[in-house]
């Protein structure tokens, strides 16, 4: 039997046309006369990819590559050689829609249940310790990058933080609650849960409530997001996504990556709203076991509305310059510490005007749900 | 032998790779690594390779990718372990992640080398295997120079800012959020941003001087003023579009009957136009693409020689432009399954495109075979970096 191909002696980069001759006991020699007597079985085959040349490595060092691939097979196959089960996947156009089915299915199951029910799963089977960890050093962060000290009367703040402490879960010691006051700087009207339980409000935000069970009614959404782990699954869920898109872009350039990253955009703030949504419903049913009416939260996210709403008019063209800096900065204390998941930004004025102008498709990429649904849920 | 020299032959690249074939491969690449919970990908990644080279052609031989996927996927396990290591301490312990960071920058030349000799001894072409002459306190003392320029200007324009008045009032501002360490960071960039075109001539001179093919050695010899000037038009050109958009939204918001006394109705105005905006300087955007990836590729490869056989390069603007356009188009509207079909694309016409000068192809020796981690280049993987020519 002989296979047609080029012959390459190892040392140099001269190519000879030439031809294996294969005998019936295995042996192969070379026409012209190059390589020595060889059994087939000592040469490394390289396995079949596409029409790509094979090639045989002889133990000597010579290389013989070859792009008759029928010929190659039925000698391979003739003294033993058995085609890879990869190629056979890859040339079989059946098993190809199989698995393109397969993995369609799958991406869309895990990126829109699997990747959140995961989360889930992992935050509550983790120790409640780990909520602290994550927690750590971020209030500093914030008070270096944004916060300034509260200005609220002491009288004021002993009179919140003990309507805050009869809020807080009895059964469930898991979190060491503690009310924090700070004055908002840029950020403004706002509260944020830390994993560990500390919760932030700012002046701005005590100061816009008409009654105090409006802050209550906050104070409660935010105590939904500690107990519920939010700060830890949104983690998760941010790493679930980021092993998911490696897997999928593992091998392929960066034209790939610049497809899927408005995906990622859009499924990080599915989650994010997800988890709103959540704390909501948390905040909902405390308020009615507490006998705080659901109203207040409404009038409040409308007032909160409003006020993010106002301050966009008032400062005229201003705005937009205002925006900038505001959003730059949330991005960068997500870079430097992982808090977008965990800073409740109920006042994003831009996610509130949004609703106003009518950018209806903006609010795929808004981390909070539409303050109009989550109004009218406090008001049945 | 210089009187015996053959006359030069100008051979072009040819590449054969079709996207019907490779899209089943790639297809079964991405379904095996996924079920193997990602330990396939480093086999997928050598297969990948493998038909990109296999299917590169030049004087009737074709190229070869020879790397081994266990030493890949050890690669990639220290990779992705080293990553997961540096997310969690952002999570934990802030500060000892900025370490981490800083320690990664002060690695990452070390890790280039080790990904490109990787990368280099496991190509060949006519059996014969490319090398990567390791070099590491060459690239460090290259590199050392500029950036200790960078940190000087950037410490001397903080400590002369640091004083003036302006940067206090700003800062008293509560409202700002306004720190003056804030500075540090854009005084960097905007003193290290001249010297791009520089450090990139550096690490371009760099690898291709420590490469050879068998024994023979390449060459590499442009001055850094060919590099400032396609940086350069480059930047010009995006300035320029920048300037002429601005210029077209004020006219169309002047011609526009939107009252500019009503903040709400200016609000609505400019959202629409800001869209339209964003879509035509993105797009345009992909011309000056199109234009470094062709200038930059030209630039480099008709530079290099190998002895005296060089390369001839002859990318064009407007069609690789017009590649990056429909190539994005096309993998965004089948949502990514024409991601074969663009990458088949984009290397035939770089192939198609490409010629090398020589004499003879026949007298290459080959080095002894080193084994070689592939540390380097997963690393490299796995934080992103372009380690492309």
């Amino acid at each position: 039997m002989k296979l047609k191909g080029r012959l390459f002696d190892g040392k140099t980069s001269k190519s000879h046309d030439a031809y294996l001759i294969f005998d019936e006991l295995g042996n192969v020699t070379s026409l012209p006369d190059i390589i020595s007597k060889t059994p087939f079985m000592e040469c490394k085959i390289s396995s079949r990819l596409g029409n790509t040349p094979r090639a045989i490595t002889f133990p000597t060092g010579e290389i013989f590559e070859s792009v008759d691939h029928d010929d190659f097979n039925r000698i391979n196959q003739h003294f033993g050689g058995q085609e890879t089960w990869v190629h056979k996947l890859e040339s079989n156009t059946q098993y190809v829609v199989f698995m393109l089915a397969f993995l369609v299915a799958f991406i869309t199951w895990s990126s829109i249940w699997g990747i959140p029910w995961l989360s889930t799963k992992v935050a509550y089977a983790l120790p409640a310790e780990v909520n602290s960890y994550i927690a750590q050093g971020t209030l500093e962060t914030l008070d270096k990058r944004v916060f300034n000290s509260s200005k609220l009367e002491p009288e004021r703040k002993l009179e919140l933080t003990k309507a805050f402490n009869d809020l807080i879960p009895e059964d469930k010691l898991e979190f060491s609650y503690k009310l924090e006051f700070r004055s908002g700087g840029f950020i403004g009207a706002n509260a944020f849960a830390l994993p560990d339980g500390t919760i932030v409000v700012t002046d701005e935000l005590v100061n816009l409530a008409n009654q105090d069970k409006e802050i209550m009614s906050v104070l409660l959404h935010e105590i939904g997001h500690v107990e519920y782990r939010h700060g830890l699954r949104g983690i998760i869920n941010h790493a679930g996504l980021t092993a998911l898109v490696l897997t999928l872009t593992g091998d392929v350039n960066s034209a790939g990556t610049l497809v899927l990253a408005l995906p990622n955009v859009l499924l990080e703030s599915s989650y994010s709203r997800e988890l709103e949504w959540e704390a909501d419903t948390y905040s909902l049913e405390y308020m009615q076991k507490n006998n705080i009416e659901p109203e207040h939260f409404a009038n409040f996210m409308q007032r909160l509305e409003n006020y993010s709403y106002e301050d966009h008019l008032e400062n005229g063209d201003e705005t937009a310059d205002n925006e900038c800096p505001k959003n730059d900065e949330i991005t960068a204390s997500d870079i430097f510490d992982d808090t977008e998941d965990t800073i409740d930004n109920e006042v994003d004025s831009e996610e509130n005007v949004e609703v106003d102008t009518d950018l209806g498709w903006l609010n795929y990429i808004s981390s909070h749900p539409p303050s109009k649904e989550r109004i009218a849920r406090f008001r049945k | 032998m210089a009187d015996t020299q053959p006359l030069i032959r100008s051979m072009p690249f040819r590449f054969d790779g079709k996207s019907s074939e490779y899209f089943k491969i790639w297809i079964v690449n991405i379904f095996l690594s996924i079920v193997t919970l990602g330990i396939y990908s480093a086999w997928a990644k050598v297969r990948t390779l493998r038909y990109f080279y296999g299917n590169t052609w030049l004087d009737d031989n074709s190229f070869s990718y020879l790397a081994d996927p266990v030493k890949i996927l050890k690669g990639r396990i220290i990779a992705v372990t080293a990553l997961i290591i540096y997310y969690f301490s952002w999570e934990i312990y802030p500060q000892g992640a900025f370490w981490l960071l800083a320690l990664g920058v002060l690695l990452f030349p070390a890790i280039m080398v080790m990904a490109l000799s990787f990368q280099m001894n496991n190509s060949a072409y006519r059996s014969i295997r490319f090398s990567f002459k390791k070099d590491f306190r060459k690239i460090y003392l290259l590199f050392l120079t500029p950036i200790l320029i960078v940190l000087g200007l950037t410490w001397l324009g903080y400590s002369l800012l640091e004083t003036a008045d302006f940067i206090a009032e700003l800062e008293k501002q509560e409202d700002a959020g306004f720190k003056k360490e804030d500075l540090l960071p854009s005084l960097f960039f905007m003193f290290l941003m001249p010297l791009l075109p520089y450090l990139d001539y550096l690490r371009t001179r760099y690898i291709v001087d420590q490469t050879q093919y068998g024994k023979s050695d390449a060459s590499f010899f442009p001055g850094c003023w060919k590099f400032y000037r396609i940086y350069l038009i480059a930047f010009f050109s995006y300035m320029a579009i920048i300037f002429i958009m601005s210029f077209v939204i004020g006219v169309v918001v002047a011609m526009s009957n939107v009252d500019a006394n009503d903040p709400e109705a200016l609000a609505n105005g400019i959202g629409g136009i800001t869209i339209v905006f964003t879509i035509v300087i993105y797009g345009l955007g992909f011309f000056i693409m199109g234009y470094m990836r062709a200038a930059h590729t030209n630039m480099v490869f008709n530079n290099i020689s190998f002895g005296h056989d060089t390369f001839n390069s002859k990318l064009k603007t407007m069609p690789v432009s017009w590649l990056y356009i429909s190539n994005t188009l096309a993998i965004i509207f089948s949502l990514g399954l024409l991601i074969p079909w663009a990458q088949i694309r984009m290397a035939r016409y770089v192939a198609e495109n490409t010629e090398f000068e020589s004499r003879t192809l026949d007298g290459v020796q080959a080095t002894p075979e080193t084994s070689q981690g592939a540390f380097g280049e997963e690393f490299g993987d796995a934080f992103d970096l372009d380690l492309g020519l």
